[in-house]
């Protein structure tokens, strides 16, 4: 296991087409680290990288104290499960976990052991003997897994290794996954556009947009201290409501203002509102406009004048509740410049 | 659903029907080759031989070195199947997953090559053939073949190896194979209906191969079967000896049927190979 340092990667394909614009990050030993964005972003381009399936224009790859921005993937010591599993049609289960070791000349006895453990590890001893299209969805995805794991690589690899799976076997392998985790201590860079994965998985989320990161740090520092109005909106379902500092004001709120109100904006998560059937000091009459509730939770559309916001309450908002009386929660308001969508304090 | 006695019927009435029609004229070659000379030009003709003899299919090997014509056809096929699906697989690779610089133009122009009849391209190819003194080489006929049937194989090959998911090569790169290793190991056990395929297509042209055979190959020990049949003459000029032409036909045409017998499921599997996702 190891350290994985990116420092200023760039990449552009075709003649102007920019796809990374100077990303800079590290992965600590034993750390899993995701890197987050929406389609497009340059994600899946950076793992490509990382794993050397493509090369960088410029900048520098470092896996444990190795530089390795030249080095062919193989010589790498990565492992990488993709997307779509690539596993080898032609082969056994056995022979398709066991690969790795074979090109690397280890001995047929410790093949063995190792394919049997990996193959234990994920459920995997009963299938052994059997091709992969004679598998599920889900088992293919295990030994995709498998096939990484085995060689016990400094860095494991994954591109969105849960996309192909049904909505059920994707939770329940994304707990797995996590305790899989958690049992090796491996380094581990996982690419994914879901965000209940990137906060699930993570130690640390890498948050991209448009080839440049928005954002490193803790699910946690992620989810509550957005350092712009991207990464506020777009963890988080439904997403942080974001207002110009002089709407909230002209509402009636009165929260302190960092600075002058006009260059402002204020954002807060639908979670975090105080809502109310009753009216009580402070709180700000809404018209609820729509009402979604999922059983666990209840979202809101409230408006007030031209203000509209959506409010999540755990639990059940009354059917004939019609009004709703928000006031702002004074701790958790996030600040953002108007014109750098930055965060200010 | 299960489909009708009726339509079942008439399935296998026009199944009947087509095997009957395709194959009736081996089957007269088969009929022809079993009767005596005599036979063989009576009128009316007789539909099963009077007295059915093997005589014929001896008597090519007696007046003509028929045994050799088989023995040369061969090593020119499959000499031609192995240098064709050889230099075919790694150039349809190359094509199929390098980024080659006017790699598109360049596989264009191989498509182009397919397009010119073969008969305009004799006489330069004599020429040529002739100047590097491959006459009467089996060589000779290898090398032309080759070129003939490499655009078609190219063409099969990189189309069936450009559907085989890229990721699985990636996942190959990673777990240590190198291109060589990938192509070796991943990519040919996974074409290998496809390299059957073409492989028996090529096989069966250059068996059948009739004009470059008959003009670049003059000594008769160096002839190959189909020229050999052609070439088959009775006493005088004025008789043909269909009874020894027809045994010759049977006689060269069996290898063939039995090669692709038994390549039979690996072709339905290359010929329906798009339907199934690796």
């Amino acid at each position: 296991m190891a350290k994985v340092t990116v420092k200023d990667i760039r990449k552009t394909f075709g003649e102007t087409t920019k796809v990374l614009e100077g990303i800079s990050f590290e992965a600590n030993d034993g750390e899993f680290v995701s890197l987050l964005g929406p389609s497009g972003c340059g994600k899946t381009t950076l793992l490509r990288i990382i794993a050397g399936l493509e090369y960088a224009d410029s900048g520098e790859i470092h896996i444990g104290d190795k530089e390795v921005s030249k080095t062919p993937p193989k010589d790498r010591d990565i492992a990488m499960v993709f997307q779509n599993y690539a596993l080898y049609p032609h082969l056994l289960v056995s022979e398709n976990i066991g690969m790795g070791l074979k090109l690397r000349k280890y001995p047929e006895a410790e093949i063995k052991t190792r394919t049997d453990d990996a193959a234990r590890m994920l459920d995997l001893q009963p299938l052994l003997d059997r091709k992969p299209a004679a598998l599920s969805g889900g088992q293919r995805q295990r030994v995709a897994l498998a096939r990484a794991l085995v060689r016990r690589p400094k860095v494991t690899l994954l591109d969105e290794p849960l996309s192909n799976l049904d909505a059920v076997l994707r939770e329940r392998t994304r707990g797995e996954l996590k305790l899989l985790f958690r049992k090796i201590n491996g380094t581990a860079i996982y690419v994914t556009h879901d965000q209940v994965e990137a906060m699930t998985l993570s130690d640390k989320i890498v948050v991209l947009n448009k080839g440049r990161i928005q954002q490193v740090g803790t699910p946690h520092e992620i989810y509550h201290e957005p350092q712009n109005t991207f990464v506020a909106k777009f963890l988080g379902a439904p997403p942080m409501n974001i207002i110009p500092a002089p709407q909230i004001l002209e509402a009636g709120f009165s929260p302190e203002v960092p600075g002058e109100a006009k260059d402002r904006l204020l954002g807060v998560r639908p979670e975090d509102l105080n809502i109310s059937v009753d009216s009580s000091d402070g709180a700000i009459a809404f018209d609820v406009t729509l009402r979604e509730a999922t059983g666990a939770q209840t979202v809101l559309t409230i408006k007030a004048g031209a203000l509209e916001l959506r409010a999540n309450l755990s639990g059940d908002w009354p059917i004939n509740g019609l009004k709703a009386f928000v006031s702002l929660p004074a701790d958790k308001l996030c600040w953002f410049d108007a014109s750098t969508k930055e965060a200010c304090s | 659903m299960r489909p009708s006695p009726w339509a079942r019927l008439f399935l296998g009435c026009s199944v009947a029907v087509i095997v009957v029609w395709s194959l009736a004229p081996f089957l007269w070659q088969v009929i022809t080759s079993l009767k005596p000379p005599a036979e063989v030009v009576s009128v009316p003709p007789t539909y099963w031989p009077s007295s059915p003899t093997i005589a014929s299919y001896f008597k090519i090997f007696e007046n003509r070195p028929f045994g050799t014509y088989i023995v040369n056809s061969f090593i020119v096929a499959l000499g031609t199947t192995v240098m064709c699906t050889g230099v075919g697989t790694l150039a349809a690779y190359a094509f199929a997953r390098l980024s080659l610089p006017g790699g598109k133009w360049a596989i264009r122009a191989i498509l182009l090559v397919a397009l010119f009849p073969p008969t305009i391209l004799i006489v330069p190819l004599y020429k040529l053939i002739k100047a590097i003194g491959l006459l009467n080489n089996p060589f000779g006929l290898i090398l032309p073949y080759t070129a003939l049937n490499l655009p078609f194989t190219i063409w099969v090959l990189m189309t069936f190896f450009k559907q085989i998911p890229k990721d699985i090569e990636e996942a190959a790169a990673v777990d240590g194979l190198s291109r060589w290793g990938t192509l070796l190991k991943i990519i040919l056990p996974l074409s290998a209906p496809a390299v059957a395929t073409t492989g028996i297509l090529v096989f069966i042209f250059s068996w059948n191969e009739f004009l470059l055979a008959l003009t670049f190959i003059s000594r008769d020990a160096a002839r190959t079967v189909p020229v050999g049949i052609a070439l088959l003459s009775g006493v005088t000029i004025y008789e043909v000896p269909w009874d020894q032409i027809s045994a010759a036909v049977v006689l060269t045409t069996v290898p063939v049927v039995l090669m692709v017998l038994a390549f039979q499921r690996r072709i339905i599997e290359g010929l329906t190979a798009g339907a199934v996702k690796g």
